[in-house]
């Protein structure tokens, strides 16, 4: 069950002052940067979580709203705060009303409250069809964010243990643990010596083989995570698949494969996380804007694909795209 | 150069006689400009005249796996890959493999939709991410 949470209106219309981190307060209307409203840093929402968070569904200290039945409603009670709990049908608690306790005044806020419901009903507190979206979809990222996770550390251990043995396989599981595995997946780490070692290559390749042909979404960003958690920088990747696989391959000297695998395990990564390009690339000038604005990928004089999106000015030229160009100039 | 049936031919810029040089810029500037021959030869001259060298191969031929894996950018052992599931199409000799120009240059354009592909869901990961969010939650419903 997820944690006990405030309703919208709540947060919007009686949540007024008193926010720990005001930042909090003002990213409820942003839904990318927004925390779950259970963790949001208010005294009432805060206190709603320890009274009403717990397991014991025996509620030890919690205490009706006298005079309402229908539905019923719970009291909150901080020091400084008042609130009116609602448990739905699915189990799911609620903070659908709150207000300051104003110490000496005639009406308290329960007795306004019960007001309140006599005027406008109680569906004017209780969570809205927009609160239960909201709830479904914090429940949806974290259950994705947990599955990120564990694949950003089978990856991890993979490369690790293909840097030793040549290969490593893991299963790309379902989201749910009763989920079919989306794929299987292989990473290999081949490091060529040679006596010079400044000629001396490392590789490492990743095969996907997809089972469950149904998640597609789900796959591909299943692979976004495992070559990410492998190489971070977009550029080192390239792409080619065979009819049963999807194959992906970094190349590059042994030095930097090797430290590739170190960083992999060292590094506190967002699962997912990326770098786009160090360097600016020359790529035709007749389709540039093109793809800045729709973001399609171009190719690069030196051979690299990728989708425009920076401002090159200050980025150092990528030197084989130079010398390619230089050619071009020439004849 | 010795006209070869089965060997990828490398000029070494540090081998050529500038006289020599001199003499095909010399021939190339007579030919009618926009002519494919002069272009090319052009392109050997300007390398060369840079210290770079110059590799010409004939389509009809055989490159070695470990030379197309670096003439296309990409790591042997996914080449292996692809040639072991026929991706790419070889010829045997002896325990290895053989691969032709011309085959290469087709593989190459075709790859050029896969590649795109990677690069642009590395640039929309996090919107694509977001929809992927949004697709879960309905299901949740």
């Amino acid at each position: 069950m997820p944690p006990p949470r405030p309703t919208l209106r709540c947060i919007r219309e009686d949540l007024q002052s008193d926010w720990g981190d005001t930042a909090h307060q003002r990213a409820v209307t942003d839904l990318d940067s927004c925390p779950p409203l259970s963790g949001l840093d208010h005294p009432a929402i805060q206190h709603l979580s320890a009274l009403f968070g717990v397991e014991d569904g025996a509620s030890l200290n919690r205490e009706s709203i006298s005079g309402l039945t229908d539905p019923m409603w719970w009291k909150l009670k901080t020091s400084r705060w008042r609130g009116a709990v609602y448990v739905d049908d699915d189990g799911q608690t609620w903070l659908c009303a709150a207000g300051l306790r104003r110490a000496g005044e005639k009406s308290d806020f329960y007795s306004s409250f019960t007001r309140e419901i006599g005027r406008l009903g109680a569906a004017h507190f209780l969570p809205t069809a927009e609160d239960k979206a909201r709830l479904r979809r914090e429940v949806a990222e974290a259950r994705l964010a947990t599955w990120e996770e564990s694949l950003y550390t089978s990856a991890v251990t993979a490369l690790a243990s293909a840097q030793i043995s040549g290969r490593a396989s893991f299963d790309v599981p379902g989201l749910a643990a009763s989920d079919p595995a989306l794929a299987s997946a292989t990473v290999e780490v081949a490091i060529l010596t040679d006596d010079d070692p400044e000629d001396s290559i490392g590789e490492i390749v990743v095969a996907v083989t997809p089972r469950d042909w149904a998640r597609q979404e789900l796959l591909a960003r299943a692979e976004i995570v495992l070559l990410a958690a492998i190489s971070p920088d977009e550029q080192s990747w390239v792409a080619g698949h065979s009819a049963k696989q999807r194959i992906f391959s970094v190349t590059d000297s042994a030095e930097a494969v090797e430290a590739l695998v170190a960083q992999s395990a060292s590094a506190d990564r967002t699962p997912g996380e990326t770098r786009a390009g160090a360097v600016s690339h020359y790529t035709h000038k007749s389709r540039l804007a093109e793809h800045y604005v729709i973001g399609s990928a171009a190719r690069a004089l030196c051979g690299v694909y990728f989708v425009p999106r920076q401002d090159p000015e200050g980025m150092a030229i990528c030197p084989q795209c130079e010398t390619v160009f230089r050619s071009l100039e020439a004849t | 150069m010795t006209p070869g049936r089965s060997n990828v031919e490398t000029l070494s810029a540090t081998n050529v006689d500038h006289g020599e040089l001199a003499r095909l810029d010399a021939v190339v500037a007579e030919l009618p400009s926009g002519s494919p021959l002069g272009a090319a030869l052009q392109y050997v001259s300007a390398s060369v005249r840079r210290g770079e060298s110059v590799t010409l191969a004939n389509d009809e031929e055989l490159l070695t796996p470990a030379r197309a894996a670096r003439l296309l950018g990409m790591s042997r052992t996914h080449l292996y890959k692809l040639l072991d599931a026929d991706v790419l199409p070889s010829r045997r000799v002896g325990r290895d493999r053989r691969i032709a120009m011309a085959d290469l240059v087709e593989f190459e354009s075709l790859r050029h939709a896969q590649r795109a592909e990677l690069a642009e869901r590395f640039a929309h990961a996090t919107a694509s991410r977001a929809l992927l969010v949004d697709q879960l939650a309905r299901e949740e419903a």
